[in-house]
């Protein structure tokens, strides 16, 4: 790429220059990035990430100067040097394969960086502005969907009441903990062994003298009928319930409306 | 903000404690980098505090999560007097000025420091939400801020126990403490602590490669490390998420690389290093038993092979050091958890339980699919970028004589580390597979479930072990060069 800039020219030259070399990296990203990865893998490669279309720009940009950082505009000389190092010293092919995967990380390090970038400005605006109890529904973006559902349905119940949280999967025993972590006089239930073992942390009660423990039914499989007689019993309230084991599909229904 | 200095006092108790122990360690054979002591000081910071604060629960008394920062005074008292003695007999000379920083040099810093500063604000920004940061760590945490004590209910009561009552409590007494100096239970800000391990994970590695590699070329692979995105996200295991995963990581790789140096050198503080931090990785997570295990049964080996020599003399103090540091850390927690027996389902003994022969004889049905899943885990660019197949090339390369033997880092006793880290690294990478094989869980969900997690443990030791293998070839530094170039093209 052009020809480096004597020092006489000036900070101002200099910066105009690292605009444009970025600028060209830009472009290169523009180019390049679709086509060698592609942004439907992307998206999918990257679910943790989550990188937002906003920070696509940012991505791109950042490449281009990761580029031009690190070649500093000499990239054939680079990969001439490279090749000689690989030539003269003989190394093995898992480290010729190493010596490979260097430069891909090197562009891929744009993708954190800018997604850093990005959830640096996130966090420092829920920083800010923290969510209050009645703005919960603002966390959609930030995968807080079961504890959203808990804080945003389980405020509108008394929450000393006996609430009832049923099950049919060990996937989702959290939400259950979260449930009780947030409100620890909730009464929940869980059908299986396993599942037991986390309804008996569930139950523990902080503060409460005589908490209401609940004689656990010896149920492997329970039917609709053991919900109903077990929430008449135990004058259940409220009842909590993930059909699909996925917390995101969690109902509340009154007792009354439950297991019917 | 007094919640923040409530933080910041029991960070400098830690830090306090730290050094005292760093520099009871390092007093006769000072020879740690800075950037490796630091985080040396963070680890035996947070390990001995903990360690101390669980201490009375071995006779039923109360942890004193009030009482401990007085510590401070004694140990700040302490700390200034060795620095001053240190200083005055010190016989290092210090070290001629760095050279500048190059342009990659800072990119690579702005990186690092970047992420780490989206960690914490990731962190600290959101709740814990996190089944395990809730169950294991969090509810725990809150058990202790409000009871003090091991022998509550909440850890013996058959009807009240919590899930995972035997897991370790590192974690859960390190979040407590935090809450006690904040004054409840803020899961905000408690999770302050997981990104300070990121940094201090990041400070070893950076370190420790220094020992072999310049700046640049150790500041790559520290980036590299850095910006895994499941390592610095909030995903699990993350930084920002609430799991021991990342403490256990950096325990786990401070154990490993202290007690190589302390084979290689035979000076038993190096034992001693390598043993606490390995005694800090059981009370972390229950894989610290595995890794226990693996090391001492490796040094088991290293004393045999010695003794052929006859140099046993040289390797005895060593692995003596190492082994009475494991048992002096771990024995408390031992002890308290021996107490009421119960199942304690995910747990290692449960998994043991499980071992029929029935289910022995479909192991191997199951051995194709756990290697497609730990190839496409291996794989995703989005949990790891490129970051796998580096370290694996780099720990094959490293496997291979020819690979070892090629030129390389002038590092003394290099064989001996090499000869003990890359096996250790394999053992542990097969013994974490081999749990995915005999689970009695669905072996998709498990693998789904914790595959990521536990190979984020071997993560920053890979990531060394790729770093070695490089600059065995040559150094970053050298294939990037900048000033050299110029003169002529020009």
């Amino acid at each position: 790429m052009g020809k480096r800039i004597d020092d006489g020219h000036g900070w101002i030259l200099k910066g105009l220059r690292f605009v444009l070399t970025a600028l060209v990296g830009v472009g290169a990203g523009l180019l390049g990035v679709p086509l060698i990865i592609g942004r439907p893998l992307l998206d999918s490669a990257l679910a943790p990430v989550r990188v937002p279309a906003a920070a696509d720009l940012l991505t791109l940009f950042i490449t281009g100067m990761v580029l031009r950082v690190c070649l500093e505009e000499r990239p054939l000389e680079h990969l001439r040097r490279m090749w000689r190092v690989i030539r003269d010293r003989s190394p093995t092919p898992a480290q010729k394969v190493l010596l490979l995967i260097i430069p891909l990380n090197l562009l891929l390090l744009s993708l954190p960086l800018s997604w850093g970038l990005t959830e640096l400005y996130r966090a420092s605006r829920r920083l800010a502005h923290p969510p209050d109890r009645d703005k919960v529904w603002t966390w959609a973006s930030d995968g807080a969907g079961p504890r959203r559902f808990l804080e945003e349905y389980l405020r509108e119940i008394p929450v000393d009441g006996r609430v009832l949280l049923a099950a049919d999967e060990w996937r989702v025993p959290w939400a259950h903990a979260l449930a009780y972590y947030l409100y620890p006089r909730a009464t929940l239930m869980l059908p299986s062994e396993q599942e037991r073992m986390i309804l008996q942390s569930t139950q523990f009660h902080f503060s409460t003298p005589d908490p209401a423990m609940v004689p656990l039914p010896d149920w492997q499989i329970p039917s609709k009928a053991d919900y109903r007689s077990f929430i008449a019993k135990e004058r259940i309230e409220w009842v909590i319930f993930c059909p699909t084991g996925d917390p995101m599909d969690t109902v509340l229904l009154p007792a009354g409306d439950a297991f019917r | 903000m007094t919640a923040w200095i409530g933080v910041a006092i029991f960070f400098g108790l830690i830090l306090i404690v730290g050094l005292v122990a760093a520099l009871v360690l390092e007093r006769h054979h000072p020879g740690w980098r800075r950037w490796e002591a630091g985080a040396y000081v963070w680890g035996l910071g947070t390990g001995l505090v903990t360690w101390l604060l669980f201490l009375p629960s071995t006779i039923g008394w109360p942890v004193p999560l009030t009482g401990i920062v007085w510590l401070a005074l004694p140990a700040g008292i302490l700390a200034i007097g060795m620095a001053r003695t240190r200083r005055s007999v010190s016989e290092v000379p210090r070290r001629s000025g760095s050279p500048p920083l190059r342009t990659l040099d800072v990119a690579l810093i702005a990186i690092i420091v970047i992420l780490l500063l989206s960690s914490a604000t990731s962190a600290v920004s959101l709740p814990l939400q996190r089944f395990d940061a809730i169950t294991h760590f969090g509810l725990k945490a809150k058990v202790l801020l409000e009871e003090q004590n091991f022998r509550a209910e909440a850890f013996t009561d058959p009807l009240r126990v919590h899930f995972h009552r035997t897991y370790p409590p590192l974690v859960p007494l390190l979040e407590a403490s935090v809450s006690t100096r904040i004054g409840w239970h803020d899961e905000h800000k408690i999770k302050i602590i997981f990104p300070a391990f990121y940094a201090a994970l990041l400070c070893l590695i950076y370190g420790a490669q220094r020992s072999f590699a310049s700046r640049t070329h150790s500041l790559l692979f520290t980036a590299l490390l850095a910006s895994a995105p499941l390592v610095s996200s909030d995903s699990a295991g993350g930084a920002a998420s609430g799991l021991a995963d990342l403490p256990f990581a950096f325990f786990a790789t401070a154990s490993a690389l202290a007690t190589s140096r302390g084979i290689a050198s035979g000076r038993a503080m190096d034992g001693i290093l390598g043993g606490l931090m390995a005694g800090f990785a059981i009370c972390t997570k229950q894989e610290g038993s595995i890794l226990i295990a693996v090391i001492g049964v490796s040094l088991g080996v290293h004393l045999g092979l010695s003794a052929r020599r006859g140099e046993w003399a040289k390797a005895l103090p060593c692995v003596m050091a190492w082994a009475c540091a494991v048992m002096v850390i771990a024995l408390p927690w031992w002890v308290v958890r021996a107490g009421p027996s119960r199942s304690d389902v995910g747990g290692i003994g449960w998994y043991l339980s499980q071992l029929h022969p029935e289910r022995l004889t479909l192991l191997p049905s199951r051995i194709l699919p756990l290697a497609r899943l730990t190839l496409e885990e291996f794989f995703q660019v989005g949990k790891w970028l490129l970051l796998w197949p580096l370290v694996l090339a780099g720990v094959l390369s490293l496997a291979s004589r020819k690979g070892r033997i090629s030129g390389g880092p002038e590092a003394s006793g290099s064989g001996v580390v090499i000869g003990f880290l890359v096996p250790l690294w394999a053992i542990l990478l097969s013994l974490y597979l081999g749990v995915m094989l005999v689970t009695p869980l669905s072996m998709p969900w498990q693998v789904g479930y914790s595959l990521s997690r536990v190979i984020l443990h071997l993560l920053p030791l890979g990531v060394f072990l790729a770093s070695w293998s490089c600059r065995q070839v040559a150094d970053v530094s050298d294939l990037f060069r900048e000033r050299d170039l110029r003169p002529a093209d020009e």
